[in-house]
């Protein structure tokens, strides 16, 4: 006996739970007295079980590792902070560093200054030199940046030159202390020092009241 | 489940490169599944795999996010094996063969660590049997009955991974199925 196509269909939406339910009921009314059809179906769910009872596949080991190595280099912030957050006391010293570096370097590189409490000073710009004429006696401290000094008076404090050259000519005079910083380094290390010098005054102060 | 992946995209698209090893950790199983059973040979289904997650990874502002995002990755990795399959149509029939030798090897592993019962074996074989019997599908049955069973979705989002409507998809499981009910009745 020959079925109708449609039995075949109505096979596959009963699989798919696409039947209604009277369409289910023809199907199964119809298997119960065409053995063809129902060997048919039968092999279909048959089919379908072995579809479905495949086995669950894994990955080959390292897979994600494997992906991962190929991808496009991700954008630089996020490894940034990803960094940032898993290293904070790292992050914290060379912010610190990066802040220090640029204060020291900022005030290394601002403009050319002169300080000195008192007193009348020359200066001579063809040889960048500022000049404590003869006689002349500079009460207090003397700081000369990015300048020359040549001394010829009498100076009753210390004398720092940073970044340039001093000369003493015989009848100069320094009372405290004369220094030169010429390199940034040496600006840094006196930076510090004078840091350090501060907040041990800081303290001692404090100790006298 | 889609909450959790729907974050995860974010982060990715933020340029977070280690969230996406979150992502493949979650679907390496299933697009390997799939890429396996439509090419049917481990190396050549690792390879398309792992570039479908690079592809999901370079276009992933391409997702749109209210849609489910497996829906999205099946797709790349069912059209990049076609593609392959096109690819190595010359050659399918010896392909085919070492797949079998493959298979065969797996097998051989299995019973030499212990001894299976006797329908364990039987339904190693019929594991086999069925592997081969949806390699030697058409490429166009192939997926609709690999995302159907082996993944195990809807009639719909099948329709949405092909990009073929939910009537054409009926009918190629359909026919998929009946191609495989005879091979299978053959073996």
């Amino acid at each position: 006996m020959k079925c109708p196509a449609e039995i075949i269909v109505l096979m596959h939406e009963v699989l798919d739970e696409e039947a209604t339910n009277e369409q289910r009921r023809e199907l199964f009314d119809h298997l119960q007295t065409c053995h063809d059809c129902k060997e048919h179906y039968d092999e279909l769910k048959k089919t379908e079980s072995f579809l479905l009872s495949s086995p669950s596949m894994k990955a080959p080991d390292g897979f994600t590792s494997k992906v991962m190595e190929q991808l496009p280099q991700e954008k630089r912030t996020v490894w940034m902070k990803r960094w940032m957050k898993s290293h904070p006391l790292v992050t914290a010293a060379i912010l610190f560093l990066v802040l220090m570096a640029g204060s020291v370097y900022s005030s290394w590189t601002s403009e050319d200054q002169l300080s000195a409490l008192s007193g009348n000073l020359r200066f001579d710009q063809e040889t960048n030199t500022v000049i404590v004429p003869e006689g002349e006696v500079i009460e207090g401290d003397l700081t000369v940046k990015n300048r020359n000094l040549e001394i010829d008076g009498q100076v009753k404090g210390d004398v720092l030159v940073i970044n340039g050259e001093q000369y003493m000519a015989s009848a100069g005079q320094v009372t405290g202390e004369i220094e030169e910083v010429d390199h940034i380094l040496d600006w840094t290390w006196y930076q510090f020092k004078h840091l350090l010098h501060d907040i041990g005054n800081l303290f001692s102060s404090e100790d006298k009241k | 489940m889609d909450a959790i992946v729907k974050r995860i995209v974010l982060k990715v698209r933020k340029g977070d490169h280690n969230a996406f090893g979150e992502l493949v950790e979650l679907y390496k199983d299933r697009v390997f599944a799939l890429t396996y059973r439509m090419l049917g040979n481990r190396q050549e289904a690792e390879d398309v795999a792992q570039e479908a997650f690079i592809r999901a990874y370079t276009n992933i502002d391409r997702y749109q996010i209210d849609r489910k995002f497996s829906t999205w990755l099946y797709r790349i990795a069912t059209n990049l094996s076609i593609d392959r399959m096109r690819k190595k149509k010359p050659d399918y029939y010896l392909d085919a063969e070492v797949a079998g030798t493959e298979g065969l090897t797996m097998y051989s592993q299995v019973s030499t660590e212990e001894p299976l019962p006797e329908e364990e074996v039987v339904s190693l074989e019929a594991q086999e049997g069925i592997h081969q019997a949806i390699l030697s599908l058409p490429a166009k049955y192939r997926s609709a009955i690999t995302l159907k069973y082996i993944q195990e979705l809807s009639l719909k989002e099948i329709s949405e991974i092909l990009d073929l409507p939910v009537g054409t998809v009926k009918t190629r499981i359909h026919r998929g199925r009946e191609a495989l009910r005879k091979q299978l009745r053959e073996q």
